[in-house]
């Protein structure tokens, strides 16, 4: 965990107010939500990366059809 | 036992096989009016600048209708449950984009009603995914499996026979039908990988209307780098934008339909699988055929032989679809679609017991909605409807001749389908 940016202000509260994003995109979006084991579950499904080879092929279609 | 255990035990396995079958007939009727606006594609805007339009109005309708239905708290906590599906939803968002835009570059080189068919080959493309990835077909049977199998070959004979009257009747320049074509089933291609991400979703227990809130980002992200990029980068997407005002609100009401559509076309895989659900989706081609020749006169001035084989391989692909859509999975086939899900519960931890429940029409999610709406709600729907007025008010009528009875009958059929499937789906299910 990141402790004391260096960006974080202090207000006479005592309250630490953050306003760097990737704190809270790590804090928040990283650990809670996309934790690294289910990014190993998605990245290892061999069924994501159907969709994947299948989307790019369509990709290059296009560029390809869009040719006059 | 709790009122709505009682109700979720008198959904049988059949009567949900029939409210996929309604689901996917609705789909078609939706889906097939949707594509209408694309017709402007004629009047010299870009492919581009018409998806994106579309998909601007799809964005907005797949915020507001799960909204409207189940509330922003019960879709915040469907997505949090299936945290891994965030990237599948995105994913296929994506998919849809790229196979919407080549569907434009289709209608331009074949026309509507030719085009409609080619791309509805994705059911093919489903029905694989589904039997390879997701054990649908799997022990079928013999007489399922012909059922399936035959409505298959039906629509690829039936695909086989447009093509050839495509070439017959366009008469543009050398290579066009041939791109049209290829436009054609490339986006077949596409849209029948993305219901992989569709039928993952359902085996891991999460709501149609959750997965679309969330499927959104991936599309409009798409349309829009692929507009920037295709289409003169982003200053000639806004001066394209800004020469399309007075067309705007048709393609932006054409992305309002798309979403309908394929919110029944979502709740048709999650009761049928894919392999059932989206060939009887793909009935949207009859209504495109209806759409583009008696509204927009596109046969119009074609000969009687080309009238009859685009007739006869509608006909042909309707057909297959009916067959494939009869075959209801027995309890043999199912037991490989409860392995199918059994692995997603492996692979991310979800609890098989709930997600049965939940492909059952169940949802232990329920009491999440009966909190009262917070005021956010209100602004969205505000802001919806206050984008849509000021579109309309800038709408002026597009030069397209088009017959305003059979307009009118058209969108009456179409709304008498979305009323029926949305009361089924309230009974038995209270759209979940």
């Amino acid at each position: 965990m990141r402790t004391s940016p260096a960006n974080a202000q202090i207000r006479p509260s005592g309250f630490a107010f953050r306003y760097d994003a990737s704190y809270y995109l790590q804090k928040y979006a990283m650990k809670k939500l996309f934790k690294p084991s289910l990014a190993k579950a998605i990245f290892t499904d061999e069924q994501f990366w159907v969709p994947v080879v299948i989307l790019t092929l369509g990709l290059i279609f296009l560029v390809f059809v869009d040719k006059p | 036992m709790r009122p709505e255990a009682k109700r979720a035990g008198r959904v049988t396995t059949s009567s949900l096989h029939g409210l996929g079958v309604a689901c996917g007939l609705a789909a078609g009727a939706w889906l097939g009016a949707a594509e209408a606006p694309t017709k402007l594609v004629t009047l010299g805007f870009s492919p581009f600048l018409i998806s994106l339009g579309t998909v601007a109005g799809v964005f907005v309708a797949r915020w507001t209708v799960p909204m409207a239905l189940k509330g922003t708290r019960y879709v915040v906590r469907d997505i949090r449950e299936g945290p891994h599906l965030i990237v599948w939803a995105i994913l296929a968002g994506v998919l849809w984009a790229v196979a919407n835009t080549l569907t434009v570059f289709a209608i331009r080189g074949v026309g509507l009603s030719i085009a409609f068919p080619l791309w509805n080959t994705n059911s093919l493309v489903g029905l694989f995914w589904g039997w390879l990835l997701f054990g649908e077909l799997r022990n079928a049977g013999a007489r399922q499996l012909m059922k399936v199998l035959g409505g298959a070959f039906a629509i690829v004979a039936g695909a086989c026979l447009l093509a050839y009257a495509t070439s017959r009747q366009v008469g543009g320049p050398a290579g066009a039908a041939t791109s049209g074509i290829a436009a054609a089933l490339g986006a077949g291609l596409l849209w029948g990988t993305m219901y992989i991400p569709y039928r993952k979703a359902y085996l891991s227990g999460m709501n149609p209307l959750s997965f679309v809130t969330v499927f959104t980002f991936g599309e409009l992200g798409a349309v829009s780098v692929l507009a920037i990029v295709f289409d003169g980068g982003f200053h000639g997407v806004l001066a394209d934008l800004q020469r399309a005002r007075p067309a705007l609100f048709w393609l932006f009401l054409g992305g309002f339909c798309w979403v309908l559509g394929d919110l029944f076309q979502q709740y048709a895989a999650k009761y049928v699988g894919i392999g059932r659900g989206i060939p009887l989706s793909n009935t949207n081609q009859l209504w495109g055929l209806a759409w583009g020749a008696l509204v927009f006169g596109e046969t119009r001035g074609s000969t009687t032989a080309v009238l009859i084989l685009i007739l006869a391989g509608s006909l042909l692909m309707v057909g297959g679809a009916a067959a494939i859509s009869l075959a209801e999975a027995q309890e043999s086939e199912q037991a490989a679609w409860k392995r199918a899900m059994e692995r997603e519960c492996h692979r991310y931890g979800l609890d098989p017991d709930r997600l049965a429940a939940r492909l059952r029409g169940e949802d232990d999610r329920a009491e999440t909605s009966g909190l009262g709406r917070p005021w956010w709600e209100l602004l969205i729907t505000a802001v919806a409807l206050g984008l849509l007025a000021w579109l309309a008010l800038l709408a002026r009528p597009q030069p397209i001749p088009v017959n305003l009875a059979w307009m009118a009958a058209l969108t009456a059929a179409t709304l008498g389908a979305l009323l029926l499937g949305g009361f089924l789906l309230w009974k038995r299910t209270r759209f979940s």
